[in-house]
């Protein structure tokens, strides 16, 4: 599989000087510096949150939670450590709690692929590679969080392994096996479908 | 590609979830080609193809791509007032002490005494951490809004501080070792998940 970048071109879980910069200027009291943080992870956080949530209202909502928390979690940081892997799991954290707070999640997925479809279909597009990945999406949506969570900081967020041991705390192994269920797990819900 | 070929990688990929790019496209040939396979594993198939071509999985729609969220965030942030430096010293009230309880935890690294004063409206509490080579230790905790509080070195290298709290609560806290590493109090009688990869010791009064 190629490693695809991030969506912030060259993002490497690897501290930045600037980043560290920023945050030391946060913590010093220059709310101001956490808008340089803001721009330059928005993307990847929304994108995280639209993983995870597949819901144009939420995922702006859940973003800016995450920011907050973020934010509010700064001091805690411990600045001899990687900013993206806590980054990561202060998002993911926020991101387990709001997904929890929200009734009926499936009827909300689906009124957002509902929503998809009738756009496609609205432009005369048939496009049957984005319809695929509808049809995965909700499987995977489907899975237990455990596997959930790891299938999409591999597969969506392109993490290596070590990475999102870095993020989670757990251990590659651990996540290998995470990772060997939830394949196991999405053909066995995916081959009861009716193949279309 | 035959239809054994095409099990075999799609095994393969269930066991290290990886296939070439190129195998990939020859298995989708394949299946365009077989009708028994596509029956068999048409869906299974679409998550191979997906996972293998992730930048793509899921773009993010125009709308959530193009929001800034700078704007509202940065007014959640002045809303609520967060501040990270409190240049307040922190105010702890002491009333008067007759050490009638004394409880100790652990005496290796960290000790914990408690001190219930006979008016019972506050608990002394001195945390106490064994750590002779460190420069700073701090105590972080709810009780301090997570503001670290520094603690003084005695001659035998423990890091102490006494402060007073309320009574029949429990407090999360943190030591906080040269300003930068966070640890849990190792004689806590329990921690607890941080909800973001740590732990939190907690004290019950």
């Amino acid at each position: 599989m190629n490693h695809i970048e991030s969506p912030i071109s060259g993002v490497k879980l690897d501290n930045n000087f600037d980043d560290l910069e920023y945050i030391s200027r946060v913590l010093q009291g220059e709310t101001k510096a956490f808008e340089v943080l803001i721009e330059k992870y928005q993307l990847l956080i929304k994108k995280l949150a639209y993983n995870y949530l597949h819901h144009t209202e939420d995922v702006l909502d859940a973003s800016q939670d995450i920011f907050v928390e973020i934010y509010k979690s700064l001091p805690r940081f411990d600045l001899s450590k990687g900013f993206l892997p806590w980054l990561y799991s202060v998002a993911l954290n926020t991101l387990k709690k709001k997904y929890r707070k929200i009734k009926g999640h499936t009827l909300v997925i689906k009124k957002a692929q509902e929503q998809k479809r009738e756009d496609i279909e609205k432009n005369e597009i048939h496009n049957r590679a984005q319809e695929d990945r509808m049809v995965v999406k909700e499987a995977v949506h489907k899975l237990p969080e455990k596997l959930r969570e790891i299938i999409i900081l591999y597969y969506y967020e392109n993490l290596k392994v070590s990475e999102i041991s870095e993020i989670t705390g757990l251990s590659d192994e651990n996540i290998k096996s995470r990772l060997f269920r939830a394949r196991k797990k999405l053909k066995e819900d995916l081959q009861d479908m009716q193949p279309f | 590609m035959n239809c054994k070929e095409y099990k075999e990688f799609t095994e393969q990929w269930l066991t290290n979830g990886k296939l070439a790019q190129d195998v990939i496209n020859k298995m989708e040939t394949h299946l365009a080609a077989c009708p028994l396979c596509r029956e068999e594993s048409r869906s299974f198939f679409q998550v191979i193809n997906s996972f293998s071509r992730s930048s793509s999985l899921d773009q993010l729609p125009q709308d959530i791509m193009e929001s800034d969220l700078r704007a509202s965030i940065m007014a959640k942030i002045s809303n609520k007032s967060i501040q990270f430096k409190s240049k307040k010293p922190f105010i702890y009230r002491i009333t008067a002490v007759a050490a009638s309880l004394i409880i100790i935890f652990g005496a290796v690294f960290g000790v914990i005494t408690l001190q219930r004063s006979n008016q019972s409206t506050e608990v002394i509490v001195c945390f106490t951490l064994y750590a002779p080579e460190a420069s700073t230790v701090s105590l972080v905790g709810d009780f301090t809004d997570w503001h670290p509080l520094e603690l003084d070195l005695d001659q035998q290298g423990n890091w102490i501080k006494s402060i007073g709290l309320k009574p029949e609560q429990s407090y999360l806290y943190n030591f906080l070792i040269n300003g930068q590493t966070w640890i849990p109090d190792p004689q806590a009688d329990m921690n607890i998940d941080d909800g973001f990869g740590g732990k939190n010791s907690v004290i019950n009064l």
